[in-house]
């Protein structure tokens, strides 16, 4: 167990950065056939930067 | 794309070998350089191997559209890390890296193991300068096989000149620690981690993207378009988390004046 939170560590070390670029693949991966290309970009850029957002902000919360 | 390969590896490299080097050298002046060159030598070597069994089982085995998605998520997650620290230390949310702090505390920690023949081989000195140097070396390791690996077409050529771009950080490391002899503390360490993260995220963006079908408008021309939008977002975030800092920095004040 300790050998995959090292993995972890190494690779990305936040859970919100992990589950936020997840959800944005996922997202793409759903809206791509249904949407105009420059909004795939948008929601890419927005999902990104709002990981990075979002886990900026449980550090000032601690 | 060259430039895409080398200056990425050459800056990610350049921070991570002074961290190294600042620890090879505590273990030289406090235990003796034998020990520590040594050690740093077979961290290199590790490191050279890693580098050719990842890099070669890439070039050989993934084709370059999976890799590019694969990748380009790993660097995004990557990167994100980075940035996210730089920010933190920009705001004043997080300490600045201290080389020199760093340097007296583990002189203090080896001298504190008490008295060693300057002459003689030493495990210990051995294995800690072995240790910092292929835990610095294998981020190193991780952008050289990524950035060389996805940067160009010929998958081989990438990764040899994503290891120059390394080499040449390692190199002017070096001679920089010889010539100070001391924790390199004049190298501006986190405005370098900022560039390494925002160009991480940059091109992990990128490929990302590519891998997920988005089209860039303007094709590779558009990597100027990210940094920009990277570094304007980096700049909102360091003013809405300025004063968190400043306020955490009070905090911190009037606790030590209470004591």
């Amino acid at each position: 167990m300790n050998i995959f939170k090292k993995v972890f560590d190494f690779f990305c070390g936040d859970w919100r950065i992990f589950w936020g670029i997840a959800l944005t693949i996922v997202l793409i991966e759903l809206v791509k056939g249904w949407v105009v290309p420059t909004l795939v970009l948008v929601i890419f850029l927005l999902g990104i930067s709002l990981s990075l957002v979002f886990s900026l902000r449980r550090e000032i919360t601690k | 794309m060259v430039w895409s390969s080398i200056l990425p590896s050459f800056l990610a490299s350049m921070v991570e070998f002074v961290e190294a080097l600042t620890i090879v050298l505590v273990v030289g002046v406090t235990i003796n350089w034998k020990s520590s060159l040594l050690g740093a030598g077979a961290a290199a070597l590790t490191l050279a191997v890693l580098v050719a069994i990842f890099g070669s089982t890439l070039v050989l085995f993934i084709p370059i559209e999976v890799l590019r998605l694969a990748i380009g998520i790993i660097l995004i997650l990557f990167g994100l890390q980075w940035l996210k620290k730089a920010l933190l230390r920009y705001s004043g949310l997080k300490a600045m890296h201290d080389e020199a702090a760093i340097y007296e505390e583990e002189m203090r920690q080896l001298r504190a193991h008490g008295k060693i023949d300057p002459g003689k081989f030493n495990g210990f000195g051995f294995l800690t300068s072995y240790k910092s140097v292929l835990l610095e070396g294998l981020e190193v390791a991780f952008i050289v096989i990524t950035f060389g690996s996805t940067a160009s077409t010929d998958k081989f050529s990438g990764i040899w000149t994503a290891s120059v771009g390394a080499s040449l950080a390692l190199l002017i490391v070096v001679i920089l620690g010889l010539v100070i002899r001391g924790p390199l503390t004049k190298i501006p360490e986190n405005a370098l981690k900022f560039s390494v993260g925002i160009m991480l995220v940059t091109f992990g963006t990128f490929w990302a993207g590519e891998g997920l079908g988005i089209q860039w408008p303007y094709a590779d021309l558009f990597l100027f378009a990210l940094i920009t939008f990277f570094l304007a977002l980096s700049a909102i975030v360091v003013n809405w988390l300025k004063p968190y800092g400043i306020r955490q920095r009070k905090l911190a004040g009037q606790g030590g004046s209470a004591r």
